[in-house]
């Protein structure tokens, strides 16, 4: 599409005025500044970023950046590999069919400064957000949520009200005094996002907490007051939220479509968060998640970490099914009395039920049948 | 020191510099490794500034059947 590549209009001439825009097509993405398509376009470089010690670190320009890019888990996909390896038992790196197919399949989805800064990301077939002018905010709908959108897009933006009557959009979304908006950048500064390497997400030291804006909140009502430090915010304040079951490479395709679940279960990362409780989503994985890529090793180490994983919606309010109190009830009733069913808010043995060849991995995050004023 | 040997001294070095200007002058890497440098992209922006043309460029007419080269005639 050739509107993609286009630097018409008043961005493009933003940007052809810019710092950015002085330095010439040329230096950044190869060719040769000649009248023929296929000679000038001979050598291009569609993203320039991808080799950002070449381009974006070059000549004294943000090389911090540059420099942390190849540890930041926005570039490096970290996160899933070290969940592939714990669950094959090795190194994905000379594995003859994991390796390539991370590759072909994972590691389309990293980013670079440009897919962040100028361009829609690749995943997502690209082009140009405001005629190449580079935007130091990334945009929301067309950056940020076109990777993370099947889940934390619409969750954000409360579109599953279609299946839960009163589904609403995370408070954090709306417009307000204290934020000044609604954008995923209020929270995930671009610290975290340069910056932020680890073995997973949760491991980043510059991912926020929910704690460092709402700490002040910590004695506000007896609810707070008994709970805090214990159960993770989104235990009280999440909506439901998507999970999935068993995912197969190389298409993506699901055994069966997403769905909605809170679930909440014993803290699967006291290392890196310190709640007892939290709130935990079924992960896509399976013993066969990997046979596209011809791997049948049957993931020897799958039951080392659960399928039930540690999860913050981004479907944030002060009132849901937890926190209710219409009648005057305590919002301690909703969950203290919450049965042990399928329905019920607490991840419990019979919820592992449907998945037996899981149980073993999920026997550490499931809690007791009882009431948790018991436990 | 005698004149003459001062004046070769003087021309060798006037040679020297003269081949290093040469050398310089001739460099045919028409991309500059320094990104700070400027570069014509003249044609470049000439085309993606212009979306008839850009747009006749990138989605070339190929529903036309036959004719010249189509393996057809």
């Amino acid at each position: 599409m050739w509107e993609k590549v286009s630097i018409a209009g008043n961005s493009g001439q933003d940007f052809l005025g810019s710092t950015h825009g002085q330095i010439g097509c040329i230096v950044c993405h190869g060719g040769t500044d000649v009248d023929n398509k296929d000679l000038a376009m001979d050598g291009v470089i569609r993203d320039p970023s991808a080799n950002p010690e070449q381009s974006c670190g070059g000549s004294n320009c943000h090389e911090a950046i540059v420099a942390a890019s190849p540890t930041s888990i926005h570039s490096n996909l970290t996160g899933y590999r070290t969940m592939i390896a714990a669950r094959v038992g090795h190194s994905l790196e000379g594995d003859p069919y994991l390796e390539p197919g991370f590759e072909k399949n994972c590691n389309k989805c990293h980013t670079t400064c440009g897919q962040c800064h100028i361009s829609r990301p690749h995943s997502v077939e690209g082009g140009f957000i405001a005629g190449h002018r580079f935007e130091e905010t990334p945009s929301m709908i067309n950056q940020c949520v076109a990777c993370h959108g099947s889940r934390i897009g619409e969750e954000y933006r409360g579109k599953h009200n279609d299946e839960i009557p009163g589904y609403t959009y995370d408070i954090h979304y709306r417009k307000n005094s204290v934020l000044g908006g609604k954008h995923c950048v209020n929270c995930h500064w671009g610290s975290e996002m340069h910056y932020g390497s680890g073995e997973h997400r949760y491991d980043v030291d510059e991912l926020i907490t929910c704690e460092l804006c709402h700490e002040l909140t910590q004695n506000a009502n007896v609810y707070h007051a008994t709970h805090w430090g214990d159960l993770s915010c989104h235990v009280c304040h999440a909506q439901d939220y998507k999970s999935c079951d068993a995912c197969h490479v190389p298409e993506g395709t699901l055994d069966r479509p997403s769905y909605l679940t809170f679930k909440i279960g014993k803290n699967p990362l006291p290392e890196n968060r310190p709640y007892k409780y939290v709130t935990l989503r079924h992960i896509p994985i399976a013993r066969d998640t990997y046979a596209g890529w011809g791997y049948t090793g049957n993931l020897p180490e799958f039951d080392s970490l659960p399928t039930w994983k540690y999860t913050s919606p981004h479907n944030i309010q002060r009132w849901t099914a937890r926190t209710d109190t219409t009648g005057g009830q305590s919002c301690g009733n909703a969950c203290h009395n919450s049965p042990a069913t399928a329905e019920g808010f607490f991840l419990r043995e019979i919820d592992l039920q449907e998945h037996p060849e899981e149980i073993q991995a999920n026997t550490p995050v499931i809690v007791p049948d009882t009431s948790p004023v018991l436990w | 020191m005698s004149d003459t040997s001062t004046m070769f001294r003087f021309v060798a070095l006037a040679a020297v510099l003269v081949m290093i200007g040469i050398a310089c002058s001739n460099s045919s890497d028409p991309v500059s490794d320094d990104p700070g440098q400027t570069v014509s992209s003249t044609n470049c922006i000439g085309c993606h500034t212009d979306d008839a043309r850009l747009q006749a460029t990138a989605t070339p007419d190929t529903s036309s059947g036959g004719g010249e080269g189509s393996g057809e005639g």
